[in-house]
């Protein structure tokens, strides 16, 4: 069962990840686009501006499970580094519970805003050129989400096979600790 | 309430989950959501605050620049051009002592400007330069010192994501930021260039005895014309994108956006395959995510501050100490000494930036002189025990088994003690820093 999940887990954090970098080429050529029209033919892509400053925010969350399940998030890890094994299990559950009740709590605190969105088909923007305010807010109540579950399959790899996602390995091992990226 | 004992508790409880190696995401959201809960004692209005905060904080424009500029330094780095330019500036130094150890510092002086971490310089030049230094007798530790010490250059000179980061964090003008650090960045590499070759004349056997060696790819013409692309490629970027900026012609957005496609086409020039540029793309996801979440929470932290008067608090702290600037300056540069022993540097700019700046503006420090100050105090961390990042980035790309850590952190110390300097050269010359934003167009 929980093989299945972390399975099922691994594999949307992947795919959103690949849809977050196909995203992220799509920015640049837009803010391209429109250097080039603006400053040629004085003609700016209108909505440019809105479109990149949403995207940064999906791009941003779309990424996070990922994030999460390779434990790239910047921490310091000048105590861990001196544990024995079993006591680096234990931090890694400690600091996964916080992870869920973070971005649980994120969860919880979007929701409202994030059904109103929906219900209210609120937008925003200049008179211009308007966006749908839903797709970012449902992006961040799913992502959240998802990260709560991931952090919980952190917790639970810890705890039934032993795996840590820290950057260096515990005292007991010979090799010394590999850089962060 | 509100006051001394909240204060001390908060910054306590953040110590102490940063040091139980909870993520400084969380650690920063977590608290920042209690403490504002506690303060208004409502859940609901911290949950307002936590739900506005995560749409909005990231959501402009502005924002963007931190990924692209990842990008664009993720797409350089595959190319080759780094060991483009180290072979450029090596053949340009002929005759000068310790002219590896040089083309160390000017290849990261000039890869420094198209990229914005220097964990990517510290990878690069691991794998170009130290094979060559070893190959030619230098003392490992002064090779070793040498790549994981000039990687510093690449978080002062534009574009950085420290200055893009201490930029959001202290509302400045990022495209001022990055044109008040090309000066003190070109004289940092001037002084490492001076250090090095200074010690190559008085300890030349540490730099292989100055002997005489053949350059292989002297009389390969195909390898030339190689290298002139990469190195042409990357001038050609940087003209791009700081002349842009300091012209007035792009934003940083926009600057970042245009020099990530141009960055791709120099990778395609340079046939970089599909596969690492997609491999490009994907890192740059894994760098910058995580730099986003945590400019999400330092929001919440610094409605925080404001609101739990730990900034006023801490301003009062450091000014019963006394109310000579040097002093205070001293003791901002010891705490940033002490955090970047544990902590990276992006999270310490979040940390103590929202209480510093506005401290160092009463203090009478020009707010573009006090940020590359404190961007070259926090890069020494990079550099100093336990946790010097760009250490470890060398040991882990070096497999050579005699490159221990202790060998790099020794190697690297002459030059933490240059940041350091550099630290006072700036605080005694602001200039330094604001000449060059002044005139901009």
């Amino acid at each position: 069962m929980i093989e299945r999940v972390t399975q099922l887990i691994e594999t949307i954090g992947t795919s959103l990840k690949y849809i977050a970098a196909v995203l992220l080429i799509i920015v640049a050529i837009l803010i391209a686009f429109d250097v080039v029209l603006r400053s040629v033919f004085n003609e700016p892509i209108i909505g440019v501006a809105e479109i990149v400053a949403n995207g940064i925010v999906i791009i941003a969350y779309l990424q996070l499970s990922y994030t999460v399940r390779i434990g790239a998030m910047l921490r310091s890890e000048l105590l861990v580094s001196k544990l024995g094994h079993r006591a680096r299990v234990v931090f890694e559950c400690f600091m996964s519970l916080l992870g869920m009740l973070f971005f649980g709590l994120i969860a919880w605190a979007s929701y409202t805003p994030m059904v109103r969105a929906i219900t209210a088909g609120e937008f925003e923007g200049y008179a211009s050129f308007q966006v749908p305010t839903w797709p970012l807010r449902v992006t961040i109540v799913a992502c959240s989400v998802l990260a709560v579950v991931t952090y919980f399959l952190v917790a639970y790899r810890a705890i039934a096979l032993g795996e840590t996602s820290y950057s260096t390995p515990d005292k007991d091992a010979d090799s010394l600790p590999q850089g962060r990226h | 309430m509100v006051g001394a004992a909240f204060s001390i508790a908060i910054v306590a409880i953040l110590i102490g989950l940063i040091l139980l190696s909870v993520p400084v995401v969380i650690a920063l959201g977590l608290t920042s959501f209690f403490g504002l809960a506690y303060l208004t004692g409502n859940f609901q209005i911290a949950g307002s605050l936590l739900a506005n905060t995560t749409y909005e904080a990231i959501r402009d424009y502005v924002f963007a620049v931190i990924p692209l500029f990842v990008l664009m330094g993720e797409f350089i780095s595959r190319s080759g051009a780094a060991a483009d330019l180290y072979k450029l500036v090596n053949r340009s130094m002929r005759g000068l002592p310790g002219r590896l150890a040089l083309a160390t510092v000017g290849g990261n002086a000039v890869f420094g400007a198209v990229t914005g971490v220097s964990i990517a310089s510290a990878a690069a030049f691991s794998r170009i330069a130290y094979p060559e230094m070893v190959q030619h007798r230098y003392n490992k530790s002064v090779a070793l010192g040498s790549i994981a010490g000039s990687a510093s250059l690449g978080m002062l000179i534009p574009p950085s994501i420290l200055l893009i980061v201490w930029g959001v964090i202290s509302e400045q003008s990022i495209g001022q930021l990055f044109v008040a650090g090309v000066i003190p960045g070109i004289l940092l590499a001037g002084m490492f260039f001076l250090f090095i070759v200074g010690f190559a004349i008085v300890r030349p056997q540490y730099f292989g005895d100055g002997a005489n060696y053949v350059d292989e790819a002297h009389d390969n013409p195909a390898q030339k014309r190689k290298e002139l692309i990469g190195g042409l490629g990357v001038t050609l970027l940087i003209i791009a994108v700081l002349g842009g900026i300091w012209l007035g012609a792009f934003t940083p957005t926009e600057a970042a956006g245009i020099g990530a496609l141009l960055a791709l086409v120099l990778a395609v020039v340079k046939g970089v395959t599909l596969k690492e540029l997609s491999e490009a793309v994907l890192e740059t996801g894994k760098i910058s995510a995580p730099l986003l979440f945590l400019l999400i929470t330092a929001q919440m932290y610094s409605r925080l501050l404001a609101l739990g008067g730990i900034t006023d608090f801490v301003q009062s702290l450091f000014l019963t100490i006394g109310n000579e600037p040097l002093l205070i300056l001293l003791i901002m540069v010891a705490v940033w000494f002490v955090l970047g022993m544990f902590i990276d540097s992006v999270s310490i700019i979040l940390l103590t930036v929202p209480i510093f700046a506005p401290l160092a503006l009463t203090l009478g420090y020009e707010p573009l002189a006090f940020a590359i100050i404190g961007i070259v105090a926090i890069e020494a961390g990079l550099l100093t025990p336990p946790l010097g990042l760009c250490v470890y980035t060398v040991k882990a790309c070096v497999s050579d088994p005699e490159a221990t850590l202790s060998r790099i952190f020794l190697g690297s110390i002459p030059y933490w003690i240059i940041l350091l300097l550099l630290v006072f050269i700036v605080a005694a010359f602001p200039e330094l820093a604001t000449w060059l934003p002044s005139k901009m167009l």
